[in-house]
């Protein structure tokens, strides 16, 4: 009797336990996270100097793939620094409050060749929208390389408030990329 | 006649002027130094820059106002007893005030119009004060160096306020306490009634 107990325990976590997809290792020095939006009528790109990714990821086992970004913004950088007051500043990130944003997915979608969509949460100022991230995956043994980005849209998030919010000084329309160097854990 | 000056003293306009001027002057060197250091963190950094801005553009308007006053109504003499190079010296501060309060302003102005920002310098709240015009329809890259220009011009001159001050009070001082003549009671508001004819 208790043998059985003990043999339906041990199937029942062979069953329940989550198959891990394989863990990766960002190469911060060789990737890079940031944005573009048209400013004045001009595109302006900024990078984050500092983020971390937490990723699961197996193109054979998406089911069991996730991500996790988390993206210290006061490290925004556009080499503009009254544009980065402005960003950073109360009616932008207001990093005094907000300091960091989120991003999870664990929806991922093949769309062919090395394309993937991931569908996921970002996380900005408190509010949580869904978007989505389309990237193209170029893996060679341990080590892959990822090219990405997201539209979003910045008054979604509150980000841009007061004589901020006109169109015509700064585009609703934002261009999130990602270049990302990363290495299999082994 | 007591809106300009009399023989011996400075007018009751510009007294006005003067000390309006003088404690915006103030006002704005602390608030510039301040939010200089202020980490781009602050919640009130935008605000307390357009603050800026607006004593800023408020000292411009009132020192124009004031060379003109003074164009038309001559100071009055410094005492005939004083050493000619103080007497230069004073002379020479006094005109270095006249393009220190009118110059820190407009380099403020020129440099708030060669933004990358795009957004307007807001009055006080009450209205959006125009910027420039040379620097419209210029490219960040080609705004970027006269921004820097301009900020570097706009900085170095408050500096020179900020040595300045001190000397110009001091001598004010000096002449007040060490000399015992009317130099500082001539530009004093509530010592009028003693001189006025």
């Amino acid at each position: 009797m208790k043998f059985a107990i003990l043999i339906s325990a041990i199937v029942a976590g062979a069953t329940v336990s989550p198959a891990s997809a394989a863990h990766w290792d960002v190469d911060y020095a060789k990737s890079r996270l940031g944005f573009t939006v048209r400013w004045s009528g001009e595109p302006l790109t900024a990078d984050f100097k500092s983020w971390k990714a937490d990723i699961d990821f197996d193109a054979k086992d998406l089911a069991h793939s996730k991500v996790a970004v988390s993206v210290d913004l006061t490290s925004e950088y556009s080499g503009l620094p009254d544009n980065d007051d402005g960003i950073q500043g109360a009616q932008g990130f207001q990093v005094s409050q907000f300091p960091t944003a989120q991003f999870k997915a664990t929806k991922f979608t093949p769309v062919g060749g090395s394309i993937y969509e991931a569908d996921g949460a970002l996380t900005i100022r408190g509010i949580t929208r869904p978007i989505r991230l389309r990237f193209r995956l170029l893996q060679s043994g341990d080590s892959a390389r990822v090219t990405g980005g997201a539209d979003v849209s910045r008054l979604d998030f509150g980000l841009g408030q007061g004589e901020w919010a006109d169109e015509k000084v700064v585009a609703h329309r934002v261009s999130i990329h990602l270049e990302m160097q990363a290495h299999r854990r082994p | 006649m007591t809106s300009s000056k009399t023989a011996s003293r400075y007018g009751t306009v510009a007294i006005a002027f003067h000390w309006t001027i003088a404690a915006l002057v103030i006002a704005n060197i602390c608030l510039g130094l301040y939010m200089a250091d202020l980490p781009r963190s602050d919640p009130n950094k935008f605000m307390i820059v357009q603050t800026h801005k607006s004593i800023g553009l408020t000292v411009l308007a009132l020192s124009i106002l004031r060379l003109g006053w003074r164009l038309i109504n001559p100071a009055p003499p410094l005492p005939a007893e004083m050493n000619r190079a103080l007497a230069f010296l004073a002379r020479a501060v006094h005109y270095a005030f006249y393009f220190l309060i009118v110059f820190i302003p407009l380099t403020g102005w020129i440099m708030a119009s060669a933004s990358t920002l795009g957004n307007a310098t807001q009055y006080f709240g009450l209205f959006d004060w125009p910027n420039l015009p040379f620097f419209q329809g210029m490219t960040r890259a080609q705004i970027v160096p006269w921004h820097e220009a301009f900020e570097e011009t706009h900085e170095a001159l408050a500096w020179s306020a900020i040595a300045l001050i001190p000397l110009h009070v001091l001598a004010a001082l000096y002449h007040h306490i060490v000399r015992r003549d009317d130099v500082l009671k001539r530009m004093l508001p509530g010592t009028s009634m003693a001189t006025k004819p």
